[in-house]
């Protein structure tokens, strides 16, 4: 079987990446792009480990078949700073110590971000809403969901 | 890293080559769309296949249209989300909104589609269980295997049926349509459920779900959903119930209880809608059509929880669901 070369939209810059068509987003995104922020945990859908955002949407790279998300917007928690500068959400998760082991971290961002985008004035429950899909299992959520609540 | 078998991609953005896809590589392609199923049961090696047909580029399948007034068709690829947060489904059909908005989290919400949730596969933990689960036991009926783990000496398989938003649209009573080389047919969709655990649809390989189409309900109708599951979030049902009202004053015109995650199928519960039609529906009818509800449960020690606090949520299910149905026809 040959790779194929696929244009993927990662984080604002189009990457030809050549993969096989049954590599996952986060294999393409870890092992071809370098790009190791996206953890995978449960390689399943049930812990959110690997949340993405694809054109708006936060989605589950670890489910997503890399040929079917070319020509979308693909945003990973490498994107999320603007050069040295963390984003007011990343550095309100370490102001109220939101990071533990660090490894839910992207995914809690990034579905975080995504909801925070869609609706910039949460309130509580939205906000647990939103991070439902992701698993800690060192904070117990409490100063994760401070943290989202501080910059809503 | 958990990964995929190797297979081969197509993708098509018309139905019909779709279709003719399906069927020149009958019993060597599977289709996907959210992905959400199908890749998990290709990374346990529930099964494997040569071809992986990608639908999500076919066009047109996506949409909720309500134009007609009478009812509203959705098309099998709309986003689980897309119908939660539809305003017109949450107006005329709040209990397809909620069910869908139950279903796992909200990244699943964002990727699974209507059409991927009514063609969900059966669950049971020997079956949805990690490849090296056939190191230690056996590979079970739904697994290609002949036995089955979970009844011992079963001869069938007890998988349970794991969609939240088919029951909904079986009380109301829905339509599916379907997509095959031949052309396009229109079904009620409770005719598309085998209640077999091993081969839950009779969706047939060169065939594509098209849309569901859900009669509008009338002014003094109510519906409602409730799901039992572990946690708030992300767990597939232990127990759902579907309910429908539609009620004339006090009394009963007509009436669907639906029950889910209790059997290999959806379960139309036949004798509760008998004691409904015609009654009025006092606290005893209530209490009578839960019992009907969990005498018909039959959930077998196939996942989490114990078969009997699941039958016997079916019955409290039913109960909750049947008053808020009751207060949402009266409103």
């Amino acid at each position: 079987m040959k790779k194929q070369i696929i244009v993927l939209n990662v984080n604002g810059e189009d990457y030809e990446v050549a993969a096989y068509p049954y590599r996952t987003l986060l294999e393409v995104l870890r092992e071809d792009m370098g790009l190791t922020g996206s953890k995978e945990s449960c390689g399943l859908g049930a812990c959110g480990a690997c949340t993405v955002i694809v054109d708006g949407e936060a989605v589950l790279a670890c489910l997503t078949l890399a040929f079917s998300v070319e020509g979308k917007a693909i945003r990973t928690v490498e994107g999320l700073a603007t050069g040295p500068n963390l984003s007011p959400l990343q550095q309100s998760f370490i102001e109220h110590t939101a990071v533990q082991c660090g490894y839910c971290t992207p995914g809690m961002l990034m579905s975080a971000t995504a909801a925070l985008e869609k609706n910039p004035h949460p309130g509580e429950q939205e906000i647990k809403k939103a991070i439902s899909g992701n698993l800690c299992r060192c904070t117990g959520y409490v100063q994760i969901i401070e943290a989202v609540k501080a910059v809503s | 890293m958990l990964r995929l078998p190797k297979f081969q991609y197509l993708s098509s953005s018309s139905l019909t080559e779709a279709c003719a896809l399906l069927k020149a590589r009958e019993g060597h392609v599977r289709i996907v769309a959210g992905g959400t199923d199908i890749l998990p049961s290709l990374k346990q090696r529930a099964f494997t296949t040569e071809y992986i047909l990608d639908l999500t580029k076919v066009g047109g399948i996506d949409e909720i249209r309500s134009d007609s007034g009478k009812e509203i068709t959705i098309g099998a690829l709309c986003k689980l989300s897309s119908i939660a947060g539809s305003a017109v489904i949450r107006e005329k059909i709040p209990a397809l909104a909620e069910a869908a908005d139950l279903v796992a989290a909200t990244q699943i919400r964002n990727m699974g589609t209507l059409g991927g949730n009514i063609a969900l596969d059966t669950r049971c933990w020997y079956f949805n269980r990690s490849h090296y689960g056939d190191d230690s036991l056996e590979r079970c009926i739904k697994r290609g295997g002949d036995v089955c783990h979970a009844i011992k000496g079963g001869k069938k398989c007890y998988a349970f049926f794991a969609a939240d938003t088919a029951p909904v649209l079986l009380a109301l009573n829905a339509r599916i349509t379907i997509m095959a080389s031949e052309g396009e047919r229109q079904v009620p969709l409770k005719e598309i459920y085998t209640g077999n655990g091993k081969a839950p649809h009779t969706l047939k390989p060169d065939e594509i779900i098209v849309s569901v189409t859900i009669p509008l309900p009338g002014p003094n109708s109510g519906s409602s959903y409730r799901k039992l599951r572990e946690r708030e979030a992300i767990d597939f049902p232990l127990a759902g119930v579907a309910v429908r009202l539609d009620m004339a004053g006090d009394i009963c015109r007509d009436a669907a209880v639906v029950l889910g995650a209790v059997g290999s199928g959806p379960m139309e519960v036949q004798e509760a809608a008998f004691l409904l039609r015609g009654s009025a529906v006092t606290g005893e009818v209530i209490e009578q059509v839960g019992k009907l509800a969990q005498r018909a449960a039959h959930p077998v020690a196939n996942t989490t929880s114990t078969p009997g606090y699941r039958k016997k949520l079916a019955g409290v299910l039913t109960r909750r669901a049947l008053r808020e149905a009751l207060v949402r026809a009266a409103s």
